[in-house]
């Protein structure tokens, strides 16, 4: 199972796009890639409030792998179902391992997250934060908004147009700050991301509810 | 005399419009409205009801009924993907049929299967327990 994580990891991987809790009974897997930073994901939803997850962090660095794994507890913290627009506040609090060349150090994933959206427009703000027991590793904080060109029923092919900026701050490499316009595409239970940034780097994601 | 002929004329006037009212409904497909229990949490056993259909005898009695279908208007689904939650747990009903997801309305209909139903509070849970705020059953089924 680790290795199956491990290698759809490498090629795949995210955080700052998807819902860490979806309905009662659900399975989902999450992917975000991008050459700085990607992240994998598996959940599964207990509860519409509460589900339990695996995470795998990849973070490239020139000097030695840096990678992270976690289980976490996702919770919906808040939910608004409106007559036309539902909002959410999401928390996710993980244990794991981070490891950084030779080193490996027990750490923490802990991430907040704010979306809004109806069925034209879409918003989202999320902070990500992964700490050793020595530092802060990875500090990501992700704010986005959409459009949907055209209003799908819900058996439709579904478009969104997303523009989304990323700070990531990975420890002894600084800070790194991106806008990436995307693309989403969904249909069903598949969702498809991809975008390339204003600094040339290519990203995708995806999710699967099962 | 005159009386008695009035008297004839209205109950028979009143059950022709009954009776024509009854076939507009049809062809409108409108059919019984849900009896949906509003406590409780076990499967509805449907109502009892008298069945008026030309070229069929009344039957002695009392028959039961289910309702065919139920729609249940959802707040908070504007979401396709996440809607996927509602359509997947009724569609795991034992009772349910089939299942169709209207964005444009928010709502859901659902199609029992022949001569069963869920109640109010199993449509309710499934809704919540997607998490969308039920807002009840449309009159018109």
């Amino acid at each position: 199972m680790y290795k199956f994580i491990f290698i759809i990891s490498l090629c795949a991987a995210g955080s700052g796009w998807a819902h860490p809790v979806s309905f009662e009974d659900s399975k989902g897997v999450m992917g975000y890639h991008s050459p700085v930073l990607s992240h994998f994901q598996l959940n599964y939803s207990f509860r519409h409030w509460f589900a339990v997850g695996v995470h795998h962090f990849d973070i490239p660095d020139t000097r030695a792998n840096r990678f992270s794994n976690f289980v976490s507890t996702n919770f919906l913290l808040k939910r608004w179902n409106g007559p036309s627009y539902q909002g959410n506040i999401y928390a996710v609090l993980g244990v794991g391992q981070s490891k950084f060349g030779d080193t490996s150090l027990g750490a923490t994933l802990t991430k907040l997250q704010f979306d809004i959206e109806d069925r034209q427009y879409y918003f989202l703000t999320s902070y990500s934060q992964i700490n050793s027991v020595r530092e802060v590793e990875l500090q990501d904080l992700v704010v986005r908004a959409g459009v949907a060109p055209y209003v799908a029923s819900y058996k439709d092919i579904h478009s969104w147009l997303i523009l989304e900026w990323r700070s990531n701050n990975v420890q002894q490499q600084g800070a790194f700050e991106d806008v990436t316009p995307f693309l989403r595409i969904f249909y069903k239970n598949l969702l498809f991301e991809i975008g390339q940034s204003f600094n040339g780097l290519t990203r995708f994601n995806y999710i699967a509810h099962f | 005399m005159k009386m008695l002929f009035t008297l004839i004329f209205v109950l028979n006037w009143s059950l022709l419009a009954k009776e024509s009212d009854s076939h507009q409904k049809a062809e409108l497909g409108i059919t019984e409205k849900p009896q949906m229990s509003h406590q409780g949490h076990g499967e509805h056993k449907g109502h009892k009801g008298h069945k008026h259909k030309e070229g069929h005898k009344m039957k002695a009695g009392l028959e039961k009924m289910t309702p065919s279908q139920a729609v249940v208007k959802v707040q908070g689904m504007v979401c396709a993907f996440c809607a996927q939650g509602i359509e997947k747990n009724f569609k795991k009903k034992n009772e349910v049929s089939a299942v169709e997801v209207d964005l444009d309305k928010m709502q859901v209909l659902i199609k029992f299967k022949k001569g069963q139903s869920l109640t109010e509070a199993s449509i309710k849970e499934v809704v919540t327990g997607a998490g969308f705020q039920y807002k009840g059953l449309k009159d018109a089924q």
